[in-house]
Formats: C-alpha cells, sequence, structure tokens
C-alpha cells in the first residue's frame, strides 16, 4: 500500500510540466479572452479597460445572430458530407492487410505536411472558370459554358470536406480497426443478413469512432474562417470571418473575443451533448 | 467473392485520388509558362528560377530555420 502511495507521489511530479503548459497556455489565453470581452474597443488604439456586455449586445443584432445561424448550417452540412465519406473510407481501410493499412495511413498523412491553405488553391484550380473541372465537362459534353462554381457556396462545402474528412477517416478507422469482426461473422451465422449485421453490430461498435469524428469535424468547421475565404471569396460570411475580420481589419479585439467566446461556448456544448449520448468520459481520437 | 473486395478498394482509391487531385494539380502547374492558373502554355522552369531569386524568400527561409 505504502508503495502505491509513494508511486502516485511521483506520479503527480511528473504531471507538473503538463498541467503547467496546459494553465500556461491553454487556460491561461481562454480567462484572457473572457476578460477581454467584456472591455470595448477604445476610439483610437487598444482597448478601454471598462465592464461592458457592449459586444455581446452586438452579437445579438440580427445581422451577426445571421452569420452564427449561417456557420452552423455550413458546419451541419459539411459534417454530414464528411461522415457520408469518410466513414465507409475508415470502414474499408479497417478491412485492409497489415501492409495496406500503413500505406494508406500515410498516404491519408501526407496532405498534412503542407498547409491546407496550399491544397485549397488547388481547388481554386479545379473550381475557377475554365478551370480543371469546367474543361472536363465542357470536354464531356455535359455542360456548355463554364460553371462559375468558384466563390459558390458549394465549393466552400468542398473545401470543407477535403480539409475535414482526414480527421473523419481516421476516427472511424480507429475504431473500426479495434473491432472484433468475428462479432459481425456470428451475426451473419445466426442469420442476420449483411445489412442488419452491419447496423447491429458493426456501426454500433464504430459508434465511438463515428461521433468523435463528428465531434472533430462539426466543432472546428463552425470556426474555419480561411475556405470561405478563399472558395467563397467573402461572399458568405462565417463566424470564423468575423473573428478574424475584427481583429485584423476591425481592430475590434473585444468583439473578436466575445464573439470566440460565443463560439466556444456551443463547441463546448457540442462535446458535452457527445459525452451524454455516447455515456463516454473519453472522447476517442481527441483525448 | 472477388467482386466484393474489388468494390471497396476502388471506393477507397477514388477518394484518395480526388483527395490528392488538388495537390497534383498545384504541382503540374508550378511547370505552366502562362501566369494564369488554368491555361496551359507549355512547359517552363520560369517560376521555379523566380522563386530562387527571390531574396525575401531566402531570408524567411533562413529565419524559419530551414537554411
Amino acid at each position: 500500500m505504502r508503495g502505491k502511495e509513494k508511486k502516485s507521489k511521483g506520479l503527480w511530479l511528473t504531471l507538473i510540466p503538463l498541467y503547467a503548459i496546459t494553465v500556461l497556455f491553454v487556460l491561461f489565453p481562454i480567462i484572457y479572452m473572457i476578460v477581454l470581452s467584456f472591455m470595448s474597443r477604445a476610439e483610437v488604439w487598444g482597448i478601454e479597460l471598462n465592464q461592458t456586455l457592449i459586444n455581446y449586445k452586438k452579437i445579438i443584432e440580427p445581422l451577426y445572430l445571421d452569420t452564427f445561424v449561417q456557420s452552423f448550417q455550413l458546419a451541419l452540412i459539411s459534417t454530414i458530407f464528411v461522415v457520408l465519406v469518410g466513414y465507409p473510407f475508415g470502414y474499408f481501410m479497417a478491412k485492409l492487410t497489415i501492409k495496406w493499412k500503413k500505406r494508406m495511413m500515410l498516404l491519408i498523412m501526407l496532405p498534412f505536411w503542407t498547409s491546407a491553405l496550399i491544397r485549397l488553391y488547388g481547388w481554386i484550380i479545379v473550381f475557377r472558370s475554365n478551370g480543371t473541372l469546367d474543361q472536363i465537362l465542357m470536354g464531356l459534353h455535359i455542360t456548355e459554358k463554364p460553371l462559375k462554381l468558384l466563390y459558390s457556396y458549394p465549393a466552400v462545402v468542398v473545401g470543407m470536406i477535403y480539409v475535414l474528412v482526414p480527421f473523419m477517416i481516421l476516427a472511424v478507422y480507429s475504431s473500426a480497426e479495434k473491432m472484433d469482426w468475428s462479432l459481425v461473422e456470428a451475426a451473419v451465422d445466426l442469420g442476420a443478413s449483411r445489412y442488419t449485421a452491419f447496423l447491429t453490430v458493426t456501426l454500433k461498435l464504430t459508434m465511438p469512432g463515428l461521433l468523435s469524428g463528428v465531434v472533430l469535424t462539426f466543432v472546428p468547421s463552425m470556426g474555419l474562417f480561411f475556405i470561405a475565404d478563399l472558395l467563397g471569396g467573402n461572399k458568405i460570411v462565417f463566424v470564423g470571418n468575423i473573428i478574424q475580420e475584427s481583429l485584423t481589419k476591425g481592430r475590434n479585439l473585444p468583439f473578436a473575443a466575445a464573439l470566440s467566446v460565443i463560439l466556444m461556448f456551443f463547441t463546448t456544448l457540442m462535446i458535452g451533448l457527445y459525452k451524454k449520448v455516447t455515456h463516454l468520459k473519453d472522447v476517442e481520437g481527441l483525448i | 467473392m472477388k467482386n466484393k473486395t474489388k468494390l471497396p478498394n476502388l471506393y477507397l482509391g477514388i477518394i484518395l485520388f480526388i483527395m490528392y487531385v488538388p495537390i497534383l494539380l498545384t504541382i503540374f502547374y508550378s511547370f505552366n509558362e502562362s501566369k494564369i492558373s488554368s491555361i496551359w502554355s507549355g512547359f517552363s522552369l520560369k517560376w521555379y528560377k523566380i522563386l530562387f531569386q527571390d531574396r525575401d524568400l531566402a531570408v524567411a527561409l533562413r529565419d524559419a530555420g530551414v537554411k
């Protein structure tokens, strides 16, 4: 018993750097942001040290409420598509041989070596009028005129899916990898069709992965701003864009902070909901 | 049985291909002569020449710790 106590004491000591980093780089910035959100912008430069709810009142204005709704919609649409594309991918990937699993993993991780920003420029080449997609479609005589897909809503959605799908794939894969496939075989042996076996066994057992994938895609997609900037041409404005604009062009740090606080509140709500639905203490792939 | 294993692999292949299309296109058009991407006007290394002659970029690389 004594030995165990000693051991846990030592363990606590080794955790100090971890706590220090968390407090310094996670907790402190969040507190700073919350405090900042109750201040107001100074006339010329910087912030005024007063307590005010002016930033939060501004968010309730229809203009900004609308962007929250729009961001939520985009996040929802993107997440649905990411599930549709990513789930089968992760599922099929888990069925590959070990050699191919490793290769697939490398192929999925490889694009992360370049910035998502640069990879999105590739999509500009695809989507721009008379771009690659237009040339292919016109070459096949499916469309006659350039489609003008760049700077449209679908282009933004494609960009979102493109950036976020690897997270879903990895989350589903890690779940499906651990799964005991003999359970599916047992279900089939006991008379379930492949379809029923999938719904009752595979889907249920990979649910933690799927849901953590949903959290991993939904949460960032609420705040991603550069995709809407690059592929949406600033025509469609999302919360992330307003935060970025008020930080840079607007020089309104407190308002940006207030928007971030609200955004964080929603994302925390999402993770809380996730925990409640799955009854899990850990978020698979997240923690 | 053979068909059953082929269809998932086809799916994996297609999705991976789509994921790599923008990257491959970016690489492809970096050899383009024209200034406008998506209009192919011949193979050229002139953008790489400009890239390696860029002094500011060299400084930036040094600052980033690459050089």
